[in-house]
């Protein structure tokens, strides 16, 4: 924020616009738009409603930034969400107290973003790749530790995770606010998050400089797995049971809002807050368009072309630095 | 240059998962209602080949096995075909055409006895059709009719859709008067669901010709239809109902309405597909109140049936339809 206001400052007729300044505008103008179209778009009930539905998409996300950051890529969390659902949802349903299900759900969840780290640090295989596979592999086990099958049962308490409140908030949502502020703070206030962006720079020099890569690797890949494991928990209680075929195809959403948000796909370019910002783009988007009633085609077109002209907007006025 | 490379197979790859990811929705499937074969059905999905030597093999190609109507649906000709003597090479196409396709010629060229094709789209696979036909194989088409298919099994789309929407009607005109507006949850982007879609929103207006759909969305899978069901929710607080073209989106709806706070008394939900979910929330007798059985079971009876004549060169019903029927709480305490 605070270099916007110094480049306006410094010549106001040519702006540079940074990209979050970008993406808030962007953001704000389609809330206007749909503000005027819609007499219920802008409600109390409805922001909630907003800040409820993109909480999966904020809390993967948040961890996907970490993995483009290093300049790798995991496309195997939706599939890794839909898997420590159905394995915390199986558990409970065998009469499992819930909260040990869970853990051992989180502990599946990590332990999934363990074995991309470790096929990407250790056998050297592209985290495309290794994380493609294991996109398939985890679909797969999810698929057959089910016959297919959706599990459902559950006490009344799972709900919460998905449906609850607390004090008037969404609980996904206090979830997803949490899960920001940790990733903001790992990133910009520890020596971590110095190595993530260092590394993803120039994985090379870092390593010669003395950083253990492959530990910082091994760590945000398992940070991904993490949050799956937690957007799981929260599909769990949202659909208040573990749906094998859930969210196929969602890791492209994922991926479009953290690119969205301004993460270089390379490595060691990007903000969290530029994210944050990308999430909320395509969670207005995406709740404006079913309000207006407008034809689900029509909304792939739309938020395509969102992404192409806020990333475009962002190259055109900062082509020079590149 | 390495870079552009780069991105060149990343761009590649995304592409071609987005194609996928469209194919894969799970919805275009039809009626659930599962059991408790669930182990069973993943060892059968896996096996091809057991007792070799001199069996009668028969090729099956659904339309994607992560629907668990289709589970059901292969796992129930299975058992059935092999009481009388058939074993079933079971194809998951996951929704794809041009697998499905390669299905098909390879069931050819193992020369199986007969194949049984629920078709990801008709027109593209009537070669592959034609293939069978001229080596002599018999095919049996269920749901989606083929041109140069021997038999067609299957239960009529739109009427799935109009028996979900009759008791949507009846149900709007005994406690709404035939008046209100109503949520639709469908999945254009397959030809045949449009049908079903046509035939739920048919239903309503045959018994409350005056209710206005005032929402009509994509959403064929619980947690889309939240969403989708959230944003109509918000745009029409007035609204009495919402119906889905199959159970999966239907649950997403009533997880919304019941965290929007309706009742009831006044607002109603309903898909198609009798899944247990379905089955236990109609049972429950709240805001679920409909769904749709598509007779997976008689279906495959009836397949294998018309199947074993048409090898044996006995008569046979080229058109067989499977009748749906209205799940309800009238006649819930059956499917429980």
């Amino acid at each position: 924020m605070k270099a916007e206001t110094k480049t306006e400052t410094k010549s106001s007729f040519q702006f540079k616009f940074n990209q979050e300044v970008i993406l808030l505008l962007v953001l704000i103008g389609v809330i206007i738009f749909f503000s005027i179209m819609s007499p219920t778009f802008l409600t109390g009930g409805n922001l909630i409603n907003i800040i409820r539905q993109v909480a999966l998409l904020g809390i993967i996300a948040a961890g996907m930034t970490m993995v483009l950051l290093i300049g790798g890529i995991d496309l195997s969390v939706a599939s890794n969400v839909a898997f420590t659902s159905v394995v915390m949802g199986m558990l409970i349903t065998a009469g499992i107290p819930p909260w040990i299900a869970i853990i051992v759900g989180i502990i599946a969840g990590v332990f999934v973003g363990a074995v991309n780290g470790l096929i990407v640090t250790r056998v050297g295989i592209p985290a495309l790749i290794t994380t493609l596979g294991m996109l398939t592999m985890l679909r797969g086990t999810t698929f057959v530790i089910t016959g297919g099958y959706p599990v459902f049962g559950f006490p009344e308490s799972i709900r919460f995770f998905g449906n609850g409140y607390l004090l008037g908030i969404p609980v996904p949502a206090i979830i997803m606010v949490a899960v920001f502020v940790g990733v903001y703070i790992l990133l910009y206030k520890t020596y971590i998050g110095r190595h993530i962006y260092a590394l993803g720079g120039n994985l090379e020099a870092t390593r010669l400089s003395g950083i253990n890569t492959k530990k910082v690797q091994m760590l945000v890949y398992m940070l991904s797995g993490f949050f799956c494991s937690i957007a799981g928990l929260i599909l769990l209680g949202r659909l208040n049971s573990g749906q094998p075929n859930a969210l196929q195809g969602f890791e492209l959403e994922v991926v479009t809002a953290v690119v969205l948000g301004g993460v270089s796909i390379f490595g060691g370019q990007g903000k969290l807050i530029g994210v944050v910002l990308g999430v909320f783009i395509l969670g207005v988007l995406a709740n404006g368009l079913v309000i207006l009633n407008i034809n689900e085609f029509y909304q792939m077109v739309i938020s395509g072309a969102v992404l192409l002209v806020a990333v475009g907007i962002d190259r055109i006025y900062n082509r020079k630095k590149d | 240059m390495k870079s552009k490379y780069a991105i060149y197979s990343i761009l590649c790859i995304l592409s071609i998962m987005m194609l996928a990811a469209c194919g894969n929705n799970d919805v275009d499937g039809d009626a659930n209602q599962a059991e408790n074969n669930q182990e069973e059905t993943v060892e059968n999905n896996g096996e091809v080949a057991s007792d070799a030597e001199g069996s009668m093999k028969v090729g099956m190609t659904v339309l994607d096995l992560s629907n668990p109507f289709f589970v059901q649906l292969t796992t129930a000709v299975e058992e059935l075909a092999a009481e009388e003597g058939y074993e079933v090479i079971i194809n998951d196409p996951r929704d794809d055409v041009n697998s499905q396709i390669e299905a098909i010629q390879n069931f050819v060229a193992q020369d199986v006895d007969a194949i049984i094709v629920t078709a990801t789209d008709q027109n593209a696979i009537n070669d592959a059709v034609q293939e069978a036909k001229d080596a002599g194989i018999p095919v049996l088409a269920h749901t989606t009719k083929l041109e140069n298919a021997d038999a067609w099994i299957g239960a009529d789309e739109y009427g799935m859709g109009l028996a979900l929407g009759e008791q949507a009607g009846q149900w709007i005109k005994e406690v709404h008067d035939g008046q209100g507006g109503v949520g639709i949850l469908n999945f254009d982007q397959i030809e045949q669901v449009i049908q079903r879609k046509e035939g739920i929103i048919d239903g309503i207006r045959q018994y409350s010709p005056d209710v206005e759909v005032v929402g009509d969305q994509q959403a064929g899978d619980p947690n889309t239809a939240y969403d989708v069901s959230e944003g109509f929710l918000q745009a029409n607080p007035d609204m009495i109902g919402i119906f889905g073209i199959n159970d999966g989106g239907a649950l997403g709806a009533y997880n919304a309405a019941v965290g929007a706070g309706k009742e009831s008394d006044t607002f109603a939900v309903g898909g198609i597909d009798a899944v247990p979910e379905a089955i236990d929330a109609i049972g429950e007798e709240g805001i679920y109140k409909f769904t749709v059985d598509q007779q997976p079971i008689l279906t495959a009876e009836t397949i294998v049936e018309v199947m074993v004549a048409i090898i044996n060169g006995d008569d046979y019903e080229v058109e067989n339809e499977i009748e749906v029927r209205g799940v309800n709480e009238s006649n819930i305490e059956e499917y429980q």
